[in-house]
């Protein structure tokens, strides 16, 4: 067995108005990974060069120990993948498709399958032109699902969904874990989702690859603080301080290098520290993302 | 014994999730919810469970292994631990932790000690009220 | 045969079946229709109607089973199985080759048929009709080609007005040629020198297509 079920080495993609850039990243095995980028960052490109879908310009690709694209037929014999903008064919009933994927995949498990469409809620004789946008993505989802493949790849699996559904759709995700052979990646803009979810945390803007640990270590690292300053006091010149906000006696300071030792740091340079507050992966991302815009190294 | 996870995690605690199993576990050893020696939900059981990430429920098994609370035996789970001392030193630990929060309280208000020492009296005279 | 691409040639089939049905069913009463005597009004309408099921089959398949791919987005679906985009390729020109192809040789065999079993009509007739009707297959191939490489509907209406000038100027050249129209109007079953070069061109032209659409497909860096 692979450590790593999917790794990426240097890749890069050129475009007309957007380019992938170099972008290196490893997907343990046995892991779900939360993909999070804005609309147009690069989340989609980097799930279909993956999947073999569109071939990289240069770097390494490998998915299951397969080189990507050149072994691409081998790779997708273990790949489940449900992206937003995939449709099932709207004249064919979902038992149709149920049948055809069967036809395909030897590891097809017919009573998860069935399982699964108690739980979704789904009708496997409706055709797919009647189903709600919901229907579909679980429809799609329990096509992937039931294949028991070793990697499943979401492209935007939850964007779209009433919260009934999309608990449905984590907690069918979780359960896939409970094996320890097989690896989620998952792409969102819901980063509460990624934060309820994900063991690893990848954040994507304009092409690169910003961060990529796991998601315990980055809450941990990140915190808001309160501070008290003296007049004459600039925080900006602090070590780690990625932002600061108030110009009055009262400021906040986020730090993406949290420590004890920091804290210190701080106080020793005159900063009364009053409070000290986690932020939730949405502030993370949202502040890593602005950090990087302004040029600051995170 | 196997025992079923019974703990829920809540989205708007503020707290880490992690935190929030360590405490809810403690709690349940502490009130003999689960007995010592007796055998605790896999990490990705109680993942499961949860629908939370393997990885927050492994950094809360690993802290409360750190402290003596569970130990993990390899292959065949995770179990808590034979002490018999555990629950009042666990106990012990959450009062600590309550007393610092509000020791952070009452510096944010600009409490004195003295004031803070009066506050506390009168919360301990009402509890008492409370149980008769 | 590869068994991913049998896969999907029989998911083509299944999806299309009920258009299918009915343009077989038209294939068939449009030869029922040359039953009637070949001077009659029927008789006429059941040869346009041969030639118009075959066009609107050939451009109803690429929008139906190929572009439809693109713009239903199905394509992603089907190339997240294990399939490559030579596999992908070849199996959607075999799925509509074929789907064409069984119509096409019913209307083939049945001219052929009505041909020679009738005296009224002579059987040169039969090399002219067989030529208009591969012609018609390169028109369809021209349109499947550009449908599968473009993946839009403007490469293929492009296709399709191309494809529509070059047979109605195909028929109005092949009759401009003594040789061919001398034959027609003959009693003689076996084709003349230039019948059977316009043949092999219009084949080597069809394998050609063919082929491009292959290795262009090959070359694709981008499927979606």
């Amino acid at each position: 067995m692979n450590t790593h079920a999917v790794e990426l080495h240097k890749v890069g993609k050129r475009y007309k108005y957007f380019s992938l850039n170099d972008i290196s990243l490893s997907l343990p095995t046995g892991s779900i990974t939360g993909f999070i980028g804005v609309n147009g960052a690069g989340k989609s490109t980097t799930i279909r060069i993956l999947l073999g879908l569109v071939h990289q310009d240069h770097g390494s690709v490998q998915v299951l120990g397969q080189a990507m694209p050149e072994q691409q037929v081998l790779a997708k014999r273990e790949i489940g993948y449900v992206s937003e903008d995939m449709r099932l064919y709207p004249k064919a009933s979902l038992a149709w498709h149920m049948q055809f994927i069967q036809s395909i995949y030897p590891n097809w498990d017919q009573a998860y399958a069935e399982q699964l469409l108690k739980r979704f809620d789904l009708r496997a004789e409706q055709k797919i032109k009647g189903l709600s946008h919901g229907q579909r993505v679980k429809a799609s989802l329990l096509l992937a699902l039931a294949r028991r493949p070793k990697l499943l790849i979401l492209d935007e699996p939850t964007t779209g969904l009433d919260p009934v559904a999309r608990q449905e759709v984590l907690t069918a995700l979780i359960e896939v874990l409970a094996d320890e052979d097989r690896t989620i990646l998952f792409s969102s803009h819901n980063t509460l989702d990624v934060e309820q979810i994900s063991d690893q945390v990848v954040f994507i803007d304009q092409g690169s690859i910003i961060e990529a640990r796991s998601k315990e270590d980055l809450l941990d690292a990140w915190r808001r603080l309160r501070v008290r300053v003296a007049p004459d006091q600039t925080v900006a010149q602090l070590p780690y301080v990625l932002q600061h906000q108030g110009h009055g006696q009262l400021q906040t300071i986020i730090t993406n290098r949290y420590s004890p030792e920091l804290q210190q740091t701080y106080q020793q340079a005159g900063l009364e520290i009053q409070a000290v507050e986690l932020l939730t992966l949405e502030e993370i991302f949202v502040a890593s993302i602005q950090a990087r815009r302004e040029g600051k190294n995170l | 014994m196997n025992i079923h996870s019974d703990l829920s995690i809540s989205r708007t605690d503020g707290r880490p999730m992690y935190l929030q199993i360590i405490e809810q576990i403690k709690q349940r050893i502490a009130i003999g919810d689960w007995p010592a020696g007796s055998e605790i939900p896999s990490i990705r059981q109680l993942a499961i469970d949860l629908r939370i990430s393997v990885i927050t429920v492994k950094r809360a098994y690993f802290e409360l292994e750190h402290e003596g609370i569970i130990v993990t035996q390899h292959g065949k789970g995770s179990f808590v631990a034979t002490n018999t001392q555990l629950s009042r030193q666990l106990w012990e630990d959450e009062l600590d932790s309550y007393l610092e929060q509000v020791a952070r309280l009452a510096a944010l208000l600009g409490l004195s000690n003295e004031q803070l020492i009066h506050r506390l009296q009168a919360a301990a005279a009402q509890q008492q009220q409370e149980l008769l | 045969m590869n068994s991913m691409i049998n896969h999907l040639v029989r998911k083509d089939w299944q999806i299309n079946r009920t258009m299918m049905s009915i343009y077989l069913g038209a294939m068939l009463v449009a030869l029922a229709m040359l039953l009637a005597d070949d001077n009659s009004f029927v008789f006429g309408i059941g040869v346009i109607l041969i030639l118009t099921v075959l066009m609107i089959l050939g451009i109803h398949l690429t929008t139906s089973n190929v572009i439809s791919e693109h713009t239903q987005k199905t394509l992603a679906f089907i190339m997240s199985l294990p399939v490559s985009g030579r596999q992908y390729a070849l199996a959607k020109i075999l799925a509509n080759l074929s789907m064409f192809l069984l119509p096409w040789l019913l209307a083939l065999v049945g001219s052929w048929l009505i041909i020679l079993s009738r005296d009224s009509l002579p059987n040169g007739l039969a090399a002219i009709t067989t030529l208009a009707l591969i012609e018609i297959l390169l028109s369809y191939c021209l349109i499947m080609m550009m449908g599968l490489v473009t993946g839009s509907q403007h490469g293929a209406i492009g296709a399709m007005a191309l494809a529509n000038l070059g047979f109605q100027g195909f028929l109005w050249g092949i009759l401009q040629i003594p040789a061919i129209a001398q034959h027609r109007d003959s009693n003689s079953l076996a084709w003349n020198s230039t019948e059977l070069s316009i043949l092999a061109i219009q084949l080597v032209i069809i394998v050609g297509l063919l082929g491009i659409t292959l290795v262009v497909q090959q070359r694709k860096t981008n499927f979606i």
